[in-house]
Formats: structure tokens, sequence, C-alpha cells
């Protein structure tokens, strides 16, 4: 099979990574250095540093360990990573919940650097960040799952359905509904905003 | 500024991982991808397992060039007679037996970076509950961190609490069906690996120590490396697996002090692919770690 290994390193696509980690288990490593930083960010968001620390290992682990299954025809692994990442974070639930009521509570987002947060502290980002934990908290898991691929995955719709297994149209459901609530829950902050306006119709 | 664009903002304000828990996280992987065969991937339950005991043999690991050390004949029997020698001289001044009340205590100087870094070795010392009842302590460089105990059912990894080394097997073909049966019938390499990852156990229960050792003996493909420093420059015998193919590959070794045989650290190194020629393109130690203390102490935060 050919699997573009006669070029650069840094313009081998993920799929040729996984099929030579298929004999060479090490290469696996340089999808772990390719993603790990981005897998890591996204666990963060969702369940703070130190359980991403975890997570983010496990992540690698598990898709290290399921190789084989990887449909080498998708060059870009990010959405099978993710999966992965979120499947693991699915286990974590009550905590996440709790973790993101407790940003609602405190206005403290343990996530945050403390020098990127004095850097980037905005006035009323605080509120505005009690408010988005608050309604992360109150999402279904289906929904937050969907929502934060997108918001801190930077994935698409199809990616999203991709990663998760499920329909575009679930996807884009449970998206709009995901939305909806987050533009509820800061109602009243901008009302001028048309994407807002367009929101509480 | 709508809701997501505010979400994405809430979410791009995430402090980045640390370079060491994305190095210790690397190193957990490449744990694995050393001791993974090409059988079928496992299934969730397995995988805790694999990395609890990953993430306990990437705690003892190294790489630095090794170029300097001396090869040594492969020789098998040079390598039983070592792990003969070490499993009498674990007889001869036994683990101590902790209660279920204590705590096992272990100073480490460790470095795990990625492959061709300098090596820097940060010590740190833990204190971990014997029965999992009680919250444990690490100190890292001069900061104290609350390990919390596992909750009843929890998920929990690495490292291995002691309650559980106690149902292992003491006698060593016993151990190493055990150990095989765990690897999921692995290769000779990853027995080999469970089993290193085992003796780098600060406290081992009584006679399963002289039994790893014996176990080891007895897997194939072991070599016995001379003068094998740990990250804190000691010297000590390696006892080394997976040879160097053309492909490059991966090598661990357990060092073990060359007069008493006990055990000093392990070192696990990156070995780059060969070119064409034949010849590897360099060594890179990626996991290196010197145990400088362990025993028994009856609350965390005490010397033994």
């Amino acid at each position: 099979m050919t699997t573009g290994w006669s070029v650069e390193t840094e313009r081998i696509c993920d799929a040729a990574i996984i099929e030579r980690s298929r004999h060479e288990p090490d290469r696996f490593a340089d999808l772990y250095d390719r993603h790990a930083e981005e897998i890591h960010r996204y666990v963060t968001r969702r369940l703070g540093r130190e359980t991403a620390d975890d997570i983010t290992a496990e992540t690698f682990l598990a898709a290290f360990r399921h190789r084989d299954r990887y449909d080498l025809t998708c060059d870009d692994a990010r959405p099978w990573l993710y999966g992965m990442a979120t499947n693991l974070i699915g286990k974590h639930r009550r905590a996440e919940v709790r973790f993101f009521r407790a940003i609602a509570r405190t206005g403290v987002d343990p996530a945050i650097g403390s020098i990127a947060e004095e850097v980037t502290e905005r006035v009323g980002a605080q509120s505005i960040r009690r408010q988005l934990a608050d309604a992360l908290a109150r999402l279904n898991a289906g929904q937050r799952d969907v929502l934060l691929l997108v918001a801190a995955g930077g994935l698409d719709q199809e990616q999203v359905a991709a990663a998760l297994g499920i329909a575009v149209g679930t996807v884009h459901s449970r998206l709009h509904r995901a939305r909806k609530k987050m533009r509820e829950a800061l109602g009243g902050v901008n009302p001028t905003d048309p994407a807002q306006r367009e929101g509480n119709r | 500024m709508n809701e997501l664009t505010e979400l994405e903002r809430m979410c791009a304000e995430v402090e980045p991982a640390s370079p060491q828990a994305l190095a210790l996280g690397r190193n957990r992987l490449l744990a694995a991808t050393r001791t993974s065969t090409t059988r079928t991937p496992r299934r969730w339950p397995r995988l805790a397992v694999t990395g609890a005991l990953a993430l306990t043999m990437a705690a003892g690991l190294i790489a630095v060039n090794v170029t300097g050390e001396t090869p040594s004949e492969p020789s098998a029997v040079a390598a039983a007679a070592v792990l003969d020698r070490a499993a009498e001289a674990a007889e001869a001044s036994p683990d101590p037996t902790p209660r279920d009340d204590q705590f096992v205590y272990v100073k480490e100087a460790r470095w795990s970076g990625a492959p061709g870094a300098t090596p820097h070795a940060r010590t740190d010392e833990r204190w971990e509950s014997v029965d999992g009842s009680h919250a444990g302590l690490r100190i890292e460089n001069g900061k104290r961190v609350v390990i919390p105990p596992p909750k009843p059912g929890e998920y929990h990894m690495a490292p291995i609490r002691y309650i559980e080394l106690r149902t292992l097997p003491t006698d060593p073909d016993e151990l190493l069906a055990h150990m095989r049966k765990l690897t999921g019938n692995g290769s000779d390499k990853e027995v080999a690996m469970y089993l290193a990852g085992l003796l780098s156990n600060p406290v081992l229960p009584s006679d399963l120590r002289p039994a790893a050792y014996r176990a080891l003996a007895e897997v194939p493909g072991t070599r016995v490396l001379q003068d094998v420093p740990d990250v804190t420059d000691r010297r000590g015998l390696g006892i080394a697996w997976e040879p160097v193919s053309e492909l490059g590959g991966s090598e661990m070794v357990l060092i073990l002090d060359p007069h008493t045989f006990a055990y000093l650290g392990t070192r696990h190194t990156y070995v780059e692919d060969a070119g064409r020629d034949g010849v590897a393109k360099g060594d890179k130690i990626v996991d290196w770690a010197a145990q400088l203390a362990a025993g028994v102490t009856d609350t965390a935060g005490a010397q033994p």
C-alpha cells in the first residue's frame, strides 16, 4: 500500500503514520507529537488540567491499541482522536458538571493559566464566563460533546459526526439546541448583536 | 458577539499542557508501543491494566547516549546468573513488610523527556497508603501534593498499590505464567518489561522480589550490559531486552548494583531507525530513573 513515506516527515498524513505504526509501534509517537497538545487543550477545557494530563495520555494509549481499526482513508486523525478523548471524558461526566458549576459559582476558571487570565481578562469577561459555565453544566452530555468539539476542538459538523459515530443530521440538531441554550444563558449581554437577535427569535 | 464566539474565547484561554505532562504522556505511550506486539487490540478493561503497568514502567525509565557502554555479548547464561544472584540477595535482605495502616515510601531521581533532550534529573519523594485507605503525599521540587485515596470502584492508575501486589504468586514459575497471562500471551520482551516494572516498586511483599528476579531469568532474550549509569550516574549491571534491530526500536534496561545486586533504577532508550547501511542513527534516552531510598513509614511525610 502506498503510504507516502518518500516525502518529508512533516508532510506525511496521519493515516500514513498510523499505518506504519502497525508494524513499527514506536512510530505512533509521531501522532502524539502532532496532536497531543491540542487534545490536551480540549480535555482541559472540560475537566481541568490535572485530569487532562491523564486523559490525554490515555487517549493516545487507547488510540494506539485501536490503531488496527483506523480507517486509513481518513488522512486527518483528529476526529478519531477527539472521539477517543470524548469517550474517556464521558466516564467523568459528573466531575465535568461539577467543574462547570464551580466556575459558574465562583467565576474562577481553573483551566485558564494565571498569566493568560491577567492579560486577557476583560471587563465583564468573568460574568460571561460564569453564564457560559452555568449553561454548559445544564446541557445534556450529547449536546455538550457536540458543542465543545466545535468550540474547543475546532471540528466541523462532519468531523464531529465522525468523532462521535453519529449522523451529521444529529450533530446539526444537537448543535442547534445547544447554541440556543447558550444564547439564552447570555441573554441581554448584547441585544444589538445580529446573531443573537436571530437566536432569540 | 455571539454565544459561539464567546464560548470559543473561553476555550482558547485554556492554559496549554506543561512540557512535563506532555513528556510523561509520551513516555507512557512509548512504554506501551515498546511492549506491544501486532496482536488484536484489547478492549477497555485491559487497557486500564496496561496503562497502569505502562506508567509504572515509564516511571522507571531513561535515555542517554549509550555508545560508550560495553555492548557485551548477548549472554543468556550471564543474565540468568546475575538475576539468580539478585534473587539470593533479595532473600538475604528482604523488603520490609508494612502494616495496612502504614505507607510505602520512595525517593527517586528521574528524568523523562523527548528523545535527544538533555537529561536533568528531578528528585521526588512519595508516600502511598498500603491499603489505599489514606491520602498519600508527593513532594516534588519542595512542593507538597496530597495524593487522595482512591474511592471505591474508582478508576485509578499506577503506581500499583501495595495491597494489590500481595495477590501476586510468589512462586517464580507461577509468577511468570501470571505475567504472561497479564500481557495477553505477549512477547518475551513484554513479559520481561512487566516483571521489570514490578521490580521497580520500592517495596514488594515478602518473597515476591526474589520470585520476580527468578521469573525474569526464565525469559528468553535477556542479556547483560556492563557499567550502565543510572540517572544519578551510579554505575551498575544492566539487564536488557530487545536488542536493536535494523528497523530501530527500543531498549529497556534494569540497572542493578554490581556488588549487592540491589535495584538501582531503570533506563529506557529509544533507538532511531537504521539507515540503509544498517547503522542505527542514534540512541536516545527517553526515561531514566534512580531509586535513592525506599522503605515503610507510619505517616505520610515521615522518613523511614
